[in-house]
């Protein structure tokens, strides 16, 4: 056996990973709708997964950032999509959200008083399996209360994102996706990927 | 001699006596009416009745007694009891100087009653036609059932067997007429005449001091040497009546199936409501639970027996001194499902803050006819089709149930023009099918619950810095007729920070005010 392919055997091995290989289609996503995010996310959102997305203040094109995976699952053909909504901020607006594709019709909001209420509602509705899409908002969390979302994520295949305060961006995290959103220098939205399975750590703008 | 009213319309039977008919007098020798005819009655006696309402520490002997007063009488008593001589009616102090160690209890009529309703609602499994006879016993029209159940001989079984489930020992008679039933079986005999040629002669050695008669209709009887209700059927008529009035001698024929007698049938109550004694006070959520979901066991052989569902529960928590806690759980869409019942209820449970420890749980529901009853499979797990539906419900209910009611609801866009109304949460998220017509202005996807007022720095508002305003004006001036009229002018604006935000300028009173973000 000639070198060459003693080394191909040993790349084959499960635990070598190749930075080569970025595109890993095993795990399910969800389109973003932006082609640049897209890319560096390998697809899409993680689905069965939880993603956190650390933000600095509200109105930075957070939102929009998520209306064309959630427009694309509430009109979808199956009429599955069901999207929860815990504890946000603001009211989600009805008009708003319907001018932008989604069916309003398809989403729950929650609203919990306190932190334990809100981790409760969001990993019951993760484990109801009847919601495609569970967005969480929340300031700090316990990384064992994390890690529960995230088994829960992967119990049912549920797309499960959680609203954080930027500050929590150097918290150790079992999410399978972490992204800093900050405004960018002059418009849109700078999108920071500060930890994604498989991929490395990378930053882009988008006119979200 | 009594004029009889025939019941219109009680049975279709034109061999019935006709209204003023003579009845032949000597009560033996007349015909056996068809009125009997194509009847069978079944019924159950619970002679124990009283003892089994109690709960019981065990061990020593017990009898109960009529009422509280120093005058009471022996109403029933246990094997222990009954060895050691006490007999019924005998005074409490008699039956303590039989058998020293008896445990004298009073009676609990209403337990009584209740026990009774709940044996009929068991019995409607087995005929719709059950008459409530209280204080014991219950009258079952069995006739049209035994097609179903086979013979009546194991039909009685079946019922009494049923009997046995719920905790209570039965009688069973079974007779052609119903009063005859109920004698038989209050005389404690298990008679078996599914011919009404036979009644006459079984209910000849029936002895007269079961009939439920007044004591001055049982003395003449008793002075006059009758002993039997063969001796009785002896005399005639005419003299009977004379006697004992015209109500004996109707009762008699009733019980000899010559007229017919109206029962009324018990219907099941639309309502469920059961009670628990805690056997210690607590207010331990766990072992409140563990009562709570005996009381659900009941609900649900009742809501399987009745086919039906329930949406709306109340558990009523009762304590020593203060008012009872009231703990109310609402359902989306009635269910017959006791698992998710029991969570809910737990739910609630652990949620509830309880004033003091409770003494007794009691659980009340209203049925409702069942919509969602699915099949179940020949190993338990039963077969729903409508997975999706119910399962956000569930989850919905769970969330009420801890968060509160209005905690959870969906959101409606309305074709309107002011902001504050455009949107809706409704209690019930329920799929629409979306209209493509509607076109809806560009409009943020966060609203504040209330405009916050700007800062307003030489003209322009600042929020926090100055705003760099990127769209409008957008004019909007409504809602004069219903008294709450805007008119606003709407900007989208842009702060130092980045935030894409919705404001407006009060045109009406002045003044600058945030009312969304764009997100």
């Amino acid at each position: 056996m000639s070198s060459r392919h003693r080394i191909q055997a040993l790349l084959r091995h499960p635990a070598i990973w190749q930075a080569r290989r970025s595109h890993d289609n095993r795990r399910p996503v969800l389109t973003t709708g932006f082609r640049e995010l897209d890319q560096a996310l390998a697809g899409g959102w993680p689905v069965g997964a939880l993603s956190e997305l650390l933000v600095t203040g509200w109105g930075l094109g957070e939102f929009r950032l998520l209306i064309p995976a959630l427009g694309a699952l509430t009109t979808a053909a199956d009429q599955s999509g069901w999207i929860m909504f815990v504890n946000p901020p603001y009211i989600p607006y009805a008009p708003g959200l319907s001018a932008a594709g989604v069916d309003v019709s398809r989403i729950v909001v929650v609203r919990s008083e306190n932190r334990s209420d809100t981790f409760w509602s969001i990993e019951q509705s993760v484990r109801s399996d009847s919601f495609s899409a569970v967005i969480g908002f929340c300031e700090a969390a316990d990384s064992r209360a994390l890690r529960r979302l995230q088994l829960a994520a992967e119990s049912t295949g549920c797309w499960v994102l959680l609203f954080r305060p930027v500050r929590f961006c150097r918290q150790r995290s079992p999410a399978a996706l972490r992204i800093r959103l900050t405004p960018a220098r002059q418009r849109g939205l700078a999108v920071k990927i500060l930890k994604r399975r498989g991929g490395q750590p990378r930053q882009l703008v988008l006119d979200a | 001699m009594p004029e009889y009213q025939r019941q219109p319309g009680l049975f279709a039977d034109e061999n019935l006596p006709s209204a003023g008919a003579r009845i032949q007098p000597g009560l033996n020798h007349g015909p056996v009416s068809a009125v009997a005819a194509g009847q069978l009655w079944l019924c159950l006696h619970f002679p124990q009745l009283p003892l089994e309402v109690l709960e019981l520490v065990g061990g020593m002997p017990v009898a109960v007694l009529s009422d509280g007063t120093a005058r009471a009488q022996v109403v029933v008593c246990d094997a222990a009891a009954a060895r050691a001589g006490v007999r019924r009616g005998m005074a409490a102090n008699a039956a303590l100087a039989l058998a020293p160690r008896l445990q004298l209890l009073e009676r609990r009529p209403q337990r009584e009653a209740q026990a009774l309703q709940r044996l009929a609602d068991a019995a409607l499994s087995f005929t719709p036609a059950v008459s409530l006879e209280p204080p014991a016993a219950l009258l079952l029209e069995i006739a049209g059932s035994l097609r179903l159940f086979g013979e009546p001989v194991v039909l009685r079984e079946q019922v009494r067997a049923a009997c046995q489930a719920l905790g209570h020992c039965a009688i069973a008679a079974v007779t052609p007429t119903a009063s005859s039933a109920l004698w038989l079986a209050a005389a404690g005999c298990d008679s078996l005449i599914p011919d009404p040629a036979g009644l006459a002669g079984g209910l000849a050695a029936l002895p007269i001091a079961v009939l439920p008669w007044p004591a001055a209709s049982h003395r003449v009887l008793r002075d006059a040497g009758i002993r039997t209700l063969g001796d009785c059927a002896r005399l005639p008529r005419d003299g009977l009546a004379r006697r004992l009035g015209p109500e004996r001698l109707r009762e008699l024929d009733q019980a000899y199936g010559r007229i017919a007698e109206v029962r009324h049938w018990h219907q099941s109550a639309a309502q469920f409501r059961e009670q628990l004694d805690m056997p210690l006070e607590t207010a331990n959520a766990k072992l409140l639970a563990a009562a709570a979901d005996q009381l659900l066991d009941r609900l649900q052989v009742d809501m399987r027996r009745r086919q039906c569902a329930v949406q709306l529960l109340w558990l009523r928590l009762e304590h020593t001194s203060l008012p009872p806690t009231l703990l109310r759980i609402g359902l989306l869409a009635a269910t017959s499902d006791i698992a998710r019942l029991a969570e809910l209820l737990r739910i609630h449970l652990d949620a509830a803050v309880l004033p003091d420890k409770v003494i007794a749980l009691a659980l009340e529901a209203n049925f409702q006819s069942q919509v969602d009853q699915h099949s179940r499979q020949l190993f338990g797990a039963a077969i729903d089709p409508t997975r999706q539906p119910g399962a956000i419900n569930e989850l919905l209910e769970r969330l009420r149930a801890r968060l509160g009611t209005g905690a959870v609801h969906g959101i409606r866009a309305l074709q309107e023009h002011r902001p504050e109304y455009a949107w809706q949460a409704i209690a019930d998220p329920m799929p629409v099918v979306p209209s493509d017509s509607q076109a809806w202005p560009e409009r943020p996807l966060w609203m504040l619950p209330e405009p916050l007022q700007l800062e307003v720095v030489a003209g322009q508002p600042r929020c926090p810095g100055p705003l760099e305003i990127m769209r409008g004006p957008e004019r909007i001036e409504n809602g004069w007729w219903d008294g709450r009229d805007i008119r606003r002018d709407y900007y989208a604006g842009r702060n130092h920070r980045g935030m894409c935000l919705w404001l407006f300028r009060d045109l009406r009173a002045g003044g600058w005010y945030l009312h969304g973000i764009f997100g």
